[in-house]
């Protein structure tokens, strides 16, 4: 079962960049050579899968932002021009989950006023010290993650936990694959909006449910409140699982239909996973692996259940859960041992369910 | 809690006696079928009120087809049963004895059959469908 840590920042992102290989890029819009060097170095410092990239302007700043995983924005205004406050409301507007800290002249009030005070943007009056800056760019990415980390969940699981808790909050993920990440913001419990790889809104939330396994980590504020996403989460959840297997049915298809596709003949033998030879070598040792054991499998069909049962643990101060055991009136009942995939045990509804749980506790 | 249900609450309490009465229960609560919360006893006052999560309602269905189910958590255990209404949980601690948990669940389901002269929870889960 996952677990949300809530560490430090070093701890909390040692781990993200040790576990997902996350990298978050500081996006620097300016030509100051000291600052660029400064945060730079600063970065280095926090962990190798920071880097600050550079834009001289507004516009080779939006080619960046569309295509590196930009994470905050640092952006020294000087005396601000039209054109710099329509990158800032750009920036609010178009990219919601990424943070900026501004440099300017002005105070933060007025910067805030003219931008629009949805915007949310960290202001640094100057004149600035190098030190403040890049504690600020610190803060940003330490709230980035201020709700919990999160390694190698099942999306759909999750969120539909952060429904139920009625959550405002944005989640920022990464494919374990590392290959695609998004954001999702939630206000209330509703996931009123999504942004992934230059989509948005529920076509981006299509994306991202469709990944399996993600790394995503929790800030406990949402600076969208415009809704782009009508349905709720269980209908959104339940078009991307649609897509995804309309997308593997014309992949099968494609593969059919290539004369020249090497045939390839699936061997017998099933691999089964570390977990559940753990499970079984634990079961085995204490010889109430008998009759009484009729298979041993992960399934993601209980995750569901598990999530669920997890959260009413927390609302009693329970604890975390160990293991469930379910009779549905049928030839087999289960004992369920929360896993990154649910690990199933099919047991007989004689077997002494007492000394199963308590070795499974243990 | 459904209101116009109070009148039935200290009959409950009084169906419950024996489980309440088992050494590291902590408290009872019963579900209708649509998720509403019916009942609720607990026998030390928590700060927490189960009536102020909407999620009871999504859980009671993701429940359905399950006839029993115990989870064990680190500290506690939640025993789920179904009865012919609704569901029961019994909030227990783990040094609880759940055999007796669950006979004394068994004992109560045994008058809650399909006949006409019911004598479990469902009698109440009817007075309760009356009411509401």
């Amino acid at each position: 079962m996952v677990s949300t840590e809530q560490k430090g920042f070093d701890q909390v992102w040692d781990k993200a960049l040790l576990e997902s290989r996350v990298e978050g890029k500081v996006l620097i819009i300016d030509r100051d050579p000291d600052l660029i060097q400064a945060v730079r170095e600063a970065l280095k410092r926090q962990g190798q899968g920071f880097s600050a990239i550079v834009a001289k302007d507004g516009k080779s700043a939006e080619k960046l932002l569309r295509s590196e995983p930009v994470t905050l924005v640092l952006y020294n205004l000087k005396v601000p021009k039209a054109s710099d406050i329509e990158l800032l409301k750009y920036l609010s507007r178009s990219y919601p989950d990424v943070e900026v800290i501004a440099i300017s002249g002005l105070g933060g009030e007025e910067l805030q006023k003219i931008v629009g005070t949805k915007a949310d943007i960290e202001c640094i009056e100057k004149p600035y010290a190098i030190d403040g800056i890049v504690e600020a760019v610190k803060r940003a990415l330490e709230r980035q993650a201020e709700g919990g980390v999160l390694y190698h969940v099942s999306t759909g699981m999750f969120l539909q936990l952060i429904e139920m808790e009625q959550r405002t909050c944005t989640i920022r993920l990464v494919e374990n694959s590392r290959k695609k990440r998004g954001a999702l913001f939630f206000r209330n419990g509703i996931l009123v909006d999504a942004r992934s790889n230059g989509l948005r809104g529920e076509e981006a939330a299509y994306e991202i449910f469709s990944w399996d396994r993600v790394c995503l980590w929790i800030q406990n504020s949402c600076r969208t409140d415009k809704r782009k996403i009508e349905r709720d989460l269980q209908a959104v959840i339940l078009e991307a699982m649609r897509r995804k297997d309309e997308a593997a049915a014309d992949d099968n298809k494609d593969q059919d239909e290539t004369p020249e596709a090497e045939v390839i003949i699936p061997t017998e033998e099933v691999v089964e996973s570390e977990v559940v030879a753990r499970v079984k070598k634990r079961l085995e040792k204490e010889t109430v692996y008998s009759n009484d054991v009729l298979d041993i499998r992960e399934d993601t069909a209980w995750d569901s259940l598990l999530a669920q049962s997890s959260r009413i643990g927390a609302f009693f101060d329970a604890g975390e859960l160990k293991v469930a055991y379910v009779d549905r009136g049928d030839i087999n009942d289960y004992l369920l041992v929360p896993e990154e995939k649910t690990i199933v045990i099919a047991v007989d509804p004689k077997c002494p369910r007492d000394k199963f749980i308590k070795l499974l506790t243990q | 809690m459904i209101s116009g249900f109070t009148a039935t609450t200290e009959a409950m309490q009084g169906l419950f006696k024996d489980i309440l009465g088992i050494r590291g229960v902590k408290g009872i609560m019963v579900f209708t079928r649509d998720g509403k919360l019916a009942f609720k006893y607990f026998i030390d006052p928590y700060s927490f009120d189960p009536e102020q999560k909407d999620w009871w309602g999504l859980y009671v269905y993701t429940l359905d087809g399950i006839r029993e189910a115990e989870l064990v958590f680190e500290h506690d255990r939640l025993y789920i049963r179904r009865a012919k209404e609704g569901y029961l949980f019994v909030l227990a601690s783990n040094e609880a004895p759940t055999p007796m948990i669950r006979l004394n669940c068994e004992i109560l389901m045994s008058g809650d059959g399909d006949g006409g002269n019911q004598k479990g929870l469902s009698r109440f889960l009817k007075d309760k469908k009356r009411l509401g």
